[in-house]
């Protein structure tokens, strides 16, 4: 636990060094709403069928950069190399990058969610009920994937294209069980709820024991 | 090539043969669907194919998680290899099948979709195969990655129970196909198993990744 807190400062340190980016990162989401608005534009669909899969996309497309940045600091100087020689060092460390990157996803999320409404004209507030829980669930299940399948790429300088690549198919049926959870009318919300959970459980669980051997 | 192989690869052709009379032939033509029926006796076995092939590599990447046993990475490249081929040709005759039927080569019906995620998942296996210049790295995340892909096929099918598609349940009719679909549909089964575990036996023999590093 204390190795995790260790780690959890130094993360916080390191954010707050790099903010400017971060807010990047929402500029990126906000992008991503508007070209889908000008892209649907003259469609006419109802903003309660369309809105939740737009915010999904923003946070998958904003995410995905943010997870691509999960081991900026660590790729230089050698410093996992470093983090090798720590004994049990793994759990704490792969949690440190989990928790910052759902943090992260979150805010996206609800920054997200504000400016879709804002900009479809939707009812945030009378739907929260509907749509907070599979986007947090669907947040946690896409973290959890993100922040083990970053450390594969870390390294490599194709990782821009190889992460989206190996990530985006993982979380095609993660996206499906989120909107069809967070759609006015689906019958099966709680159904896909747990479906969602199901994919929270396996991808965490799978994420921590794979882990411990990818920093053998 | 060895005398093994030759066996079992004339084995295999005149398998292919029997079966091909058998659809063509023996099988009678059905009377809502047509000739685009006859797909249904390649298209099922490969879709049995490629989902136990892809659990095989799934459990050999975890082996190979465990033990870093270079045989077991071997298992697991040549059974998603082979698994991929299967997964391409119901990808294939699925659509065949649905012009026809359906009116149109793709629908977003949740069995296509699904399958479409699973081809996906194991496409990215080859290409961060490829991506990596480590052969260790390469072995160990490609574990990763099939393992990944592996435990998200069970969810996958939970979720198309619950999509509620209109894909036809073939197995579940057991009662309504006549005995002479049943047999070449049994028959054919049998076809596409010995070609899937030929092909993994030359993969197999074949050693080494030569196709990706």
């Amino acid at each position: 636990m204390s190795k995790l807190i260790a780690l959890m400062k130094k993360e916080g340190l390191l954010f707050l060094r790099q903010k400017h980016l971060f807010l990047s990162l929402l500029l990126f989401s906000t992008l991503v709403i508007l070209l889908i608005y000008f892209g649907m534009e003259g469609m006419g669909q109802r903003p309660e069928g369309v809105v939740p899969s737009v915010i999904w996309l923003a946070v998958v497309f904003g995410g995905t950069l943010q997870l691509n940045r999960t081991y900026d600091f660590e790729r230089d100087e050698d410093v996992l190399d470093g983090m090798r020689l720590i004994e049990g060092i793994s759990t704490p460390f792969y949690l440190s990058k989990l928790i910052v990157n759902l943090v992260m996803l979150l805010i996206i999320t609800a920054f997200s969610s504000f400016i879709a409404a804002l900009l479809f004209d939707y009812p945030l507030f009378a739907r929260l009920s509907n749509i907070v829980w599979p986007l947090v669930l669907g947040v946690v299940g896409m973290g959890a994937v993100g922040t083990t399948f970053s450390t594969m790429v870390m390294a490599n300088h194709k990782r821009d294209i190889l992460l989206p690549t190996i990530f985006y198919p993982l979380i095609a049926p993660l996206s499906v069980a989120v909107i069809k959870a967070m759609q006015v009318d689906s019958m099966d919300h709680v159904t896909w709820l747990k479906i969602l959970i199901a994919f929270d459980v396996i991808y965490v669980t799978a994420s921590l024991l794979v882990f411990d051997r990818m920093m053998e | 090539m060895k005398k093994i192989t030759k066996v079992w690869a004339l084995v295999v052709l005149m398998l292919v043969a029997v079966d091909a009379y058998l659809i063509a032939f023996y099988a009678p033509v059905e009377a809502a669907q047509g000739v685009a029926q006859k797909i249904f006796y390649w298209h099922v076995p490969s879709a049995m194919v490629m989902m136990l092939f892809y659990i095989v590599g799934g459990v050999a990447g975890v082996i190979y998680l465990l033990k870093r046993s270079e045989r077991a990475d071997l298992v697991a490249v040549s059974f998603i290899e082979v698994g991929f081929v299967f997964c391409s040709i119901v990808l294939v005759t699925g659509p065949l099948w649905a012009k026809p039927i359906w009116g149109a080569w793709w629908t977003w019906e949740p069995r296509l979709t699904s399958t479409l995620f699973v081809w996906l998942i194991f496409f990215g296996y080859f290409i961060l195969r490829n991506s990596l210049e480590d052969k260790d790295d390469a072995r160990l995340y490609s574990s990763v990655l099939a393992l990944f892909g592996c435990l998200d096929i069970p969810i996958i099918m939970l979720a198309v129970k619950l999509w509620r598609g209109v894909h036809p349940q073939v197995l579940n009719a057991r009662s309504n196909l006549p005995d002479e679909m049943w047999l070449t549909l049994a028959f054919s089964a049998v076809t596409v198993f010995s070609l899937a575990l030929l092909l993994i036996y030359i993969r197999y023999k074949k050693g080494a990744p030569t196709l990706y590093g």
